[in-house]
């Protein structure tokens, strides 16, 4: 789980590699603002996450990360049809923990979708 | 001659629906008690990326995540704290907040109502309109994208 854009998020485990402090060893230059790409004009990142998408490893910039959370206990929510936008096939739907709203991110959409 | 009245008070039920009035800023509105799922005290907002402009958050309801009507987008202010009604069409959950909630009345439908949007007038001599649930939750289905 991580925050970015103001939104706390998660991002299933297969489709993250590395997780850096500050730049490190992640390519900054190529690396994607994730804040930026939810509309948010805040500049925060600190954290790079190494995300796997079809053979290639994309450095996304986020502004917090959470320890490994087992999400089991929180309630799945479907995302709702009349919400769905092209722009927004990115989130698969939502975690309720009982306190937040977690979005579920699926980042093969994010970059797919980008090549497009 | 009887049965001519009774068939016309039939016709009359059969053709009025009962509307649940509602405060929304200045206007006197009403929505179809019909498509009512709750209405709730208390709802937390929760704020979710990338959400179309038509709406402001969703809320946790009936362990479904349920899209919250951005007025705003609609021309229209809440004063006062909100009540959330919990409105159903086809598989589809909104809600809406409205400042408070009034009596149920019954309003003669036909073709014959005023139409502005969504909005369908109900009484002429109050200024009520009703929300025409139907045609809200087809035009945010079909927004552009």
């Amino acid at each position: 789980m991580f925050e970015a854009g103001g939104y706390t998020l998660a991002a299933r485990l297969s489709q993250v590699r590395k997780v850096h402090f500050e730049s490190g060893e992640a390519d900054e230059k190529n690396a994607v603002d994730l804040g930026e790409l939810l509309g948010s004009r805040q500049k925060l990142g600190r954290y790079y996450l190494e995300v796997l998408v079809k053979g290639d490893l994309i450095p996304v910039l986020v502004d917090k990360i959470e320890p490994i959370k087992d999400l089991q206990l929180a309630v799945w929510l479907d995302f709702p049809r009349i919400m769905r936008r092209s722009f927004n096939r990115m989130l698969k739907g939502f975690f309720f923990d009982g306190s937040r709203m977690i979005s579920l991110i699926d980042f093969e959409q994010v970059f797919g979708e980008k090549d497009k | 001659m009887s049965g001519q009245v009774a068939d016309q008070i039939l016709a009359s039920r059969s053709s009025s629906v009962r509307w649940l009035q509602i405060s929304l800023g200045e206007k006197r509105s009403a929505i179809r008690l019909s498509s009512l799922v709750r209405v709730l005290d208390r709802a937390e907002l929760f704020s979710v990326p990338l959400l179309p402009k038509e709406f402001k958050g969703v809320i946790y309801f009936n362990e479904r995540a349920v899209p919250i009507l951005s007025w705003k987008e609609f021309k229209i202010e809440i004063f006062l704290n909100p009540l959330v009604l919990v409105l159903e069409n086809g598989n589809d959950w909104v809600g809406i907040e409205v400042e408070s909630t009034g009596k149920v009345e019954e309003y003669q439908m036909g073709s014959r109502l005023r139409e502005d949007g969504f909005w369908v007038e109900l009484d002429s001599e109050k200024g009520i309109w009703g929300i025409d649930e139907e045609k809200l939750f087809k035009s945010l289905r079909e927004s552009p994208i």
